[in-house]
């Protein structure tokens, strides 16, 4: 039996696309087109990626300190959280344009089941946040001998 | 066994053909001596950035690169295009020659300056 494939509908990509042209229709015409003004509407965008013996997750964070954010894996869920500040405006300045994401974020992604949640690294770079989640060693593709 | 693997591309896309870019998130503002450009390039690192002004228009260009191990296949892809890019018209009363930019933690500030004849200015009046 098999699961039920959730979210493979095509639905929703369908409406990914419809709030996307929406948000660029609200965006040309000058307007943040979401309550945060956040493109594409969610904050940060994530990759997730896996080789034999890890996943690996990416978070597009840039500008923040790496000590703020936070990182937690709680029952095959990990949480990336943190904020992001603006420095002030400049005393007789205003804004043409407010699209980049501020305060506080998290997104939360469910991990597959075969990861290790005490071997994790993280490491932030040049604005993204690296997360390697290595697989438990059972589950580790393996060549069996033939005798 | 770590090198430079894009995890921010799809496998298949990698044809060399030109794609499209991602339109990077930016903040603008203006104060009495130039603008200030603030623009999201996450995974940009200096030598991928180019920044230039072709006649009247600003151009921004980036490319992003994510260091993870070799062997890994993107399942979930929210940011499917390594690519930035975005341009801006730039008026006549911008110093072209002056632009700086600084680019930190994936964070580029451009600072455009007023040429000095469009800055306002006080005229001084005198009492005769």
């Amino acid at each position: 039996m098999a699961n039920y494939p959730f979210g493979d509908s095509g639905f929703d990509s369908l409406f990914d696309a419809v709030q996307e042209q929406m948000d660029q229709i609200l965006r040309s015409a000058g307007l943040p087109a979401t309550l945060r003004a956040l493109p594409g509407g969610r904050f940060p965008p994530v990759n997730v990626g896996i080789s034999d013996d890890a996943a690996i997750v990416v978070g597009f964070i840039p500008g923040v300190e790496p000590e703020t954010l936070n990182v937690s894996i709680e029952k095959g869920l990990l949480t990336i959280s943190g904020e992001r500040k603006s420095p002030p405006l400049p005393e007789n300045a205003r804004y043409y344009a407010r699209e980049r994401a501020e305060g506080a974020f998290s997104r939360v992604i469910e991990l597959p089941g075969d990861i290790d949640p005490d071997n994790v690294e993280a490491r932030y770079t040049d604005g993204c946040l690296a997360i390697s989640i290595k697989k438990k060693e059972s589950s580790k593709p393996r060549l069996i001998a033939i005798q | 066994m770590n090198e430079r693997n894009e995890l921010a591309v799809k496998q298949e896309d990698r044809t060399g053909q030109p794609r499209g870019a991602n339109l990077p998130a930016i903040d603008i503002f203006e104060d009495p001596t130039g603008i200030t450009l603030v623009a999201d390039l996450p995974g940009v690192t200096k030598d991928r950035l180019n920044i230039k002004v072709e006649s009247e228009v600003l151009i921004i260009e980036g490319e992003a690169s994510v260091q993870v191990p070799a062997g890994v296949r993107l399942v979930h892809g929210e940011m499917r295009e390594p690519r930035f890019r975005r341009t801006f018209r730039l008026g006549p009363e911008f110093d072209r020659d002056a632009i700086s930019a600084n680019l930190k933690q994936g964070v580029l500030t451009l600072r455009v300056p007023r040429i000095r004849e469009a800055q306002p200015r006080r005229i001084p009046v005198t009492a005769m």
